[in-house]
């Protein structure tokens, strides 16, 4: 890789940030690039190897919340991100889900939210392929939806709770479809369910620094690290450039391209900085709702998986209840602490239940100076949408836990979540209430392009990981198609 | 199989009228008794060997190596203030009666079934304990707390079966 000092020249594309979605628009785009392109990726943060990484007990030198400012009224919010070299991928659990097809139609099938601008089909096939890159672990049977291609590796390990919930529930409960190997790959260790995954003792589940360095090693890509993209330079409608902060200088790059991968929080930061106001810009804030919780198990020994999160049960996932009720996600986790009760040491079930949120204008991220170094954050509540399914939360729970010997069921004080992180650019077809087109290019300045689940209309229930790499190569591709 | 309909959810916000009566009059019961007994368990190290040695009967373990286990697991411990402590050192003599647990109010209970677990959890996975114990054989060795940077992969839980790789 790369690694400069300094930008010089001009370049074809200058991308902000080196996370997940700037990543696969980067791998994707190279293939239509001329042999003499040149690429620059600016990134904020450092380059932190994984042994580094562990040596310091965290994922980068700046913690998240060092980074922004809370003014919102809900005030058990946090949000989880790296700001380094391969942003999200040091720090995410590695699930790696499809959105349902449903989540794409909310609105038109269900009523209710918005309905993305593209549907499930339209990236379907780059699903398969950022599973290919990223190894994925998942069933071998049919899941709910049309997938075109199997997984790469097969399924971890099921313990024996998810084992019966699987024969409750054949067609809705799955083995975890995740990026956290079940065997070992050509340059990971297979997971060894440690249950620590946002620091992966073994390096085991996926991260850019781990498996897909081959992006950066191109030799038409340079990348500057520790500096931080202020603004994107915008003359009559089209970029020009990026100001960027480096070593306490105030610098610029000129670039033909634009691509914009910092995340949902600092993308719209410096869409604002650069004059690029409108509307619904910062706004629309969401992030599921997590429940945290376990149930003690009558006879049923747990603990056997072979992954941390080993199940995901989807029988509350869709229907019609979605007209009036959320959507869930329901994880069984393979960690967590033992029983103590004689015999009984292992029978316990951890889980985690994500509630589908829905985007509300009045969750935004704004500067509130446009000299400001630190954007604020404004998240004041949750839809009403989502609350039903937190004040139903325990039935839910015990419903779909009902095919298993359960003692009883707590659920913990509320989990703050936060990672991960929707809204404040959408997608849509109209410019008036969107950001961003269904390629996730820029409304207004169309040689602009902003990756990540900002631009997520819903389905924040799912994780978003996978999502965001899949939109991220459909856009390299529709771009690259007219270079 | 149980039904868990039929139950009520025990929530982690559970606190009623109901209980701070009963745990009001139950702490000042219990009070005096703890207050007796927490001179038999006048230290931290002396509560964790109780919860222990109390949740496994008939345990066989080295004197040197349980020592080593409660050393190891309050230096580790970073969950539990001096304050929390101090309260569970009251109610140690009650850790393991679960007759008199309902007596405690929801917060203080719930308290000190997390403390027992993280004690019980740690010993149960710093140990040969899944192979001895649980399996029937009383003699049980400490071979050092759980400490997933240092040997990740040593869980003794996830014993699963190899199946076939069909990548």
């Amino acid at each position: 890789m790369r690694v400069v000092e300094e930008a010089a020249g001009s370049y074809d594309v200058v991308f902000i940030g080196s996370g997940f979605g700037s990543t696969f628009f980067l791998h994707r785009y190279l293939d239509h690039a001329a042999p003499n392109a040149r690429f620059l990726v600016l990134e904020r943060g450092k380059l932190h190897t994984h042994a580094d990484q562990v040596e310091m007990g965290r994922t980068s030198e700046i913690h998240p919340n060092d980074a922004w400012i809370d003014k919102g009224r809900e005030k058990n919010k946090t949000w989880n991100f790296t700001i380094g070299f391969g942003g999200g991928s040091n720090c995410w659990w590695g699930n790696s889900v499809r959105q349902h097809p449903s989540d794409f139609k909310l609105k038109s099938t269900y009523g209710v939210g918005t309905d993305w601008p593209i549907d499930y089909d339209d990236i379907e096939s780059y699903y398969g392929i950022a599973e290919e890159v990223m190894q994925v672990s998942g069933p071998r049977e049919p899941m709910l939806w049309h997938r075109s291609t199997p997984f790469p590796l097969p399924p971890h390990t099921l313990p024996l709770p998810d084992r019966l919930l699987k024969e409750a529930y054949p067609d809705h409960h799955f083995a975890a479809t995740t990026a956290r190997p079940s065997r070992d790959t050509t340059t990971r260790p297979k997971c060894c369910a440690n249950g620590v995954c946002h620091l992966c003792p073994i390096d085991s589940k996926f991260t850019i620094l781990n498996s897909f360095m081959a992006p950066y090693e191109d030799p038409r890509v340079e990348v500057l690290l520790t500096a931080e993209a202020r603004a994107i330079d915008v003359e009559a409608g089209t970029a020009t450039g990026v100001a960027y902060r480096r070593g306490g200088k105030d610098l610029s790059v000129s670039a033909d391209l634009v691509v914009l991968g910092a995340n949902a929080i600092f993308n719209p930061t410096i869409l604002q900085r650069s004059g690029l106001d409108h509307p619904m810009l910062g706004r629309n804030l969401y992030d599921n709702f997590a429940v945290f919780g376990e149930a003690y198990l009558d006879g049923v020994d747990h603990f056997q998986g072979s992954t941390i999160v080993c199940g995901m049960n989807y029988s509350k996932y869709d229907g019609a209840f979605r007209s009036e009720f959320p959507s869930v996600l329901f994880e069984t986790w393979n960690a967590g602490p033992l029983r103590k009760e004689f015999g009984k040491w292992r029978q316990v079930l951890p889980f985690l239940m994500k509630i589908e949120d829905l985007p509300q204008e009045q969750n935004r991220v704004v500067l509130a100076n446009l000299d400001d170094d630190l954007p604020e954050i404004r998240y004041n509540a949750y839809s009403s949408y989502a609350l039903k399914g937190v004040q139903q939360a325990e039935q839910l729970i015990a419903e779909i836990l009902a095919p298993l010997p359960v003692e009883s069921i707590t659920r913990f004080p509320q989990g703050s979540a936060g990672s991960h992180i929707h809204g404040t650019t959408l997608m849509g077809k109209d410019p008036d209430t969107s950001i961003l087109d269904p390629d996730q290019i820029h409304h207004q300045v169309r040689n602009l392009v902003v990756v990540g689940s900002g631009g997520f209309p819903s389905g924040c229930q799912s994780n978003p990981t996978l999502t965001i790499c899949a939109v991220a190569m459909k856009a390299a591709d529709k771009l690259g198609a007219s270079v | 199989m149980s039904d868990p309909k039929s139950r009520p959810l025990q929530t982690g916000t559970e606190f009623d009228r109901r209980n701070i009566l009963i745990g009001g009059a139950g702490l000042a019961g219990l009070g005096a008794a703890g207050l007796g007994g927490s001179f038999l368990y006048n230290s931290p190290a002396r509560l964790v060997e109780h919860i222990v040695r109390a949740h496994l009967p008939g345990l066989d373990i080295d004197g040197n190596d349980m020592r080593q286990f409660v050393s190891d697991f309050l230096a580790a411990d970073i969950h539990t203030s001096r304050k929390e402590r101090l309260g569970l050192r009251l109610l140690a003599p009650f850790v393991n009666l679960p007759p008199f647990r309902w007596m405690l109010p929801a917060f203080v209970s719930r308290g000190v079934e997390n403390f027992e677990r993280r004690v019980m959890s740690e010993f149960m996975m710093g140990s040969d304990f899944f192979d001895t114990y649980a399996m029937g054989n009383p003699k049980v060795t400490y071979t050092g707390l759980y400490t997933v940077y240092e040997a990740p992969c040593a869980s003794p839980l996830p014993r699963f079966p190899q199946e076939p790789d069909t990548a």
